[in-house]
């Protein structure tokens, strides 16, 4: 299978890797993982006290779809409220990935990550 | 041969997680000797397709039965579940809290004085963590816990490709 250009430009240039501190009252984090794959991903969100995401950041272990939809989606992420970044869904992250079929569950992964990342920082509010 | 059959029922195996790998090895090779092409060169050619389907099959067979992962992943699909469904992502937070660790570990092994040792460790302690979770399987089938099993064989999913990723970085430093 090959990889798409965009894949192949996130996975060789991931935007955003690292690391913020979790018990900070204005970072979510969201970790989930793919059973299918045995894939892993931590997102993590850094929120304004407008509700705006300053600042976004992944860690993921897996495939190159999984490491660039990660990385795609900090990209969008940031400047986005709260709410703008709880309706990006999969799909747009696969087709701006061109991913093939069998790698959708990766931007599903990307998805979920976002959600848990956001249901972390409210339940801390 | 009826293909349609489970492959425990192929076998000659009972339907469960615990499997007698003598046993096995011995049926799959008696299998393979029945039905090996070779024996059927000079058959006709519809026989010999199906000669190859049951080669197929067996391969494929046996590829699940001698697996513990793949043979409880199997054992939840003649129930009608589906375990490794792509669309659930959601595992326990320690579990996957403890993957990243493991994860992290693994991607600074190699540059540790005590590259050798250190992967050993963490062999170890995968494969420690792979046969406890064959053993929560094994209890959770056996008192018909679904829901259980599935969430523990999801978790021997990971277990399993950290197993692999870690021989893999072991033949790529060790070689």
């Amino acid at each position: 299978m090959a990889y798409s250009e965009q894949v192949i430009d996130h996975y060789e240039n991931p935007r955003n890797v690292g690391k913020m501190d979790e018990a900070d009252s204005q970072v979510g984090t969201g970790m989930v993982g793919a059973p299918a794959c045995g894939d892993v991903m931590r997102l993590q969100i850094k929120v304004s006290d407008e509700g705006v995401i300053e600042d976004a950041k992944f860690k993921t272990y897996g495939c190159g779809s999984a490491i660039a939809s990660s990385s795609l989606v900090t990209e969008w992420m940031r400047g986005m409220t709260l709410e703008e970044a709880g309706d990006i869904r999969n799909a747009a992250i696969s087709e701006e990935l061109a991913l093939p079929p069998v790698k959708i569950h990766c931007s599903v992964l990307a998805e979920d990550a976002i959600k848990a990342a956001i249901d972390d920082y409210k339940s801390k509010q | 041969m009826d293909l349609s059959k489970d492959y425990f029922s192929s076998y000659d195996l009972p339907i469960a997680f615990q499997v007698d790998l003598t046993a096995l090895v011995d049926r799959h090779r008696q299998l393979q000797q029945i039905y090996h092409p070779d024996r059927f060169a000079v058959a006709t050619d519809a026989e010999q397709r199906v000669a190859v389907q049951i080669t197929s099959y067996l391969n494929q067979a046996y590829g699940v039965l001698r697996s513990p992962l793949r043979r409880a992943i199997y054992l939840l699909e003649l129930q009608g579940m589906e375990p490794l469904a792509p669309t659930n992502t959601s595992m326990p937070m320690d579990f996957l809290l403890q993957q990243m660790q493991l994860r992290e570990r693994m991607e600074e092994l190699p540059l540790a004085a005590d590259v050798e040792a250190q992967l050993d460790g963490l062999a170890d302690e995968l494969l420690i963590m792979h046969n406890k979770l064959q053993g929560e399987f094994a209890v959770a089938y056996n008192d018909a816990q679904f829901e259980l099993a599935e969430t523990v064989v999801r978790k021997l999913q990971f277990i399993d490709k950290l197993q692999q990723e870690c021989n893999d970085l072991e033949g790529r430093l060790l070689d």
